[in-house]
């Protein structure tokens, strides 16, 4: 049990890190580097805005990805934390299921033996305890 | 050929890591990018297919035994793994069909079916889950596997059974 506490939650903290890496890479660098204003930068009302949604991407950067919605949004520095949120959620969720599967099956193979061994393992356990 | 089986289960156990990590970023596309989700999904079909050759061996052995002889646990884990590869096989195929960047590099382009993305989306939904269950089941694998060689270096000369360094450290039948 204790293992996959462990491990899990070494995983989220390097997940973190990466996380907290690419926003700022993103947020320092990305746009200096591209030398192009970003959807989040640029202005709405500007020329690049009204030569319609997927050409502003483009041009702003960002793949085409009309059949995605807006996917491509997390490139942005802040919505980052969106895709960062569900990498997180979805190792938390499988953590659970592990954490749920070990349980049962431990809780199963303590049933399932009988229950005089069951007894001693007890009484030696607690014995060795004092 | 103790050593043999102890390095092959190391290059399992790292080359399933990657898999799994990959599999984490992959499940994000929002925090990969479009181009790095897809391309990323193209090299886990690839990983995916490593790690069946790696296994070969169980998936033989456990397909011969099903109807005969195999325990329960056995079954639920052999049917568990069929339907992490049909929806894995699904997963990739859909993402191929509804791919925007490594199709059109190549010059191909598909006709946009909404149903693929619909079917993507539920088979990476299913994903999660069984892939939460094919780690529960294979997780006391992962531990002794870790463990060994940080016990060996700990304790060098003494044996350590419990954690089946004088059994076959080959990959067991996972005992729920």
């Amino acid at each position: 049990m204790k293992h996959i506490i462990r491990t899990f939650i070494i995983l989220a903290a390097a997940l973190v890190v990466v996380g907290v890496a690419i926003l700022l890479s993103n947020s320092l660098g990305a746009t200096r580097r591209r030398g192009l204003p970003t959807l989040n930068s640029a202005d709405p009302g500007s020329a690049l805005f009204q030569r319609g949604p997927d050409e502003a991407r483009v041009l702003a950067g960002f793949e085409p990805n009309r059949f995605l919605g807006d996917l491509d949004r997390g490139r942005g520095s802040r919505l980052n934390w969106v895709g960062l949120s569900t990498v997180i959620r979805n190792l938390v969720v499988i953590a659970g299921i592990v954490l749920a599967v070990t349980l049962v099956g431990n809780t199963a193979k303590h049933l399932r033996r009988p229950a005089h061994s069951r007894q001693a393992k007890e009484q030696a356990g607690s014995g060795s305890g004092a | 050929m103790e050593k043999k089986n102890k390095h092959r289960s190391t290059i399992a156990l790292v080359l399933d890591s990657a898999i799994f990590a990959a599999f984490l970023v992959a499940t994000a596309p929002q925090f990969s990018g479009l181009a790095v989700h897809e391309w990323l999904g193209i090299a886990f079909a690839a990983a995916a297919i490593s790690h069946l050759l790696l296994n070969w061996q169980w998936i033989a052995a456990t397909t011969r035994r099903f109807l005969k002889g195999l325990r329960w646990q056995g079954r639920i884990s052999y049917l568990l793994n069929v339907a992490l590869f049909v929806d894995v096989t699904i997963l990739i195929f859909t993402g191929l069909t509804i791919s925007e960047v490594p199709l059109r590099s190549m010059g191909i382009v598909l006709p946009r079916q909404t149903i693929w993305r619909l079917v993507h989306s539920l088979a990476a939904d299913l994903s999660i889950a069984i892939v939460g269950l094919h780690l529960a089941l294979h997780w006391q694998w992962v531990v002794n596997t870790i463990k060994r060689p940080i016990l060996k270096s700990l304790l060098p000369r003494q044996r350590v059974p419990e954690f089946g360094l004088d059994a076959n450290p080959a990959r067991k039948e996972p005992q729920l």
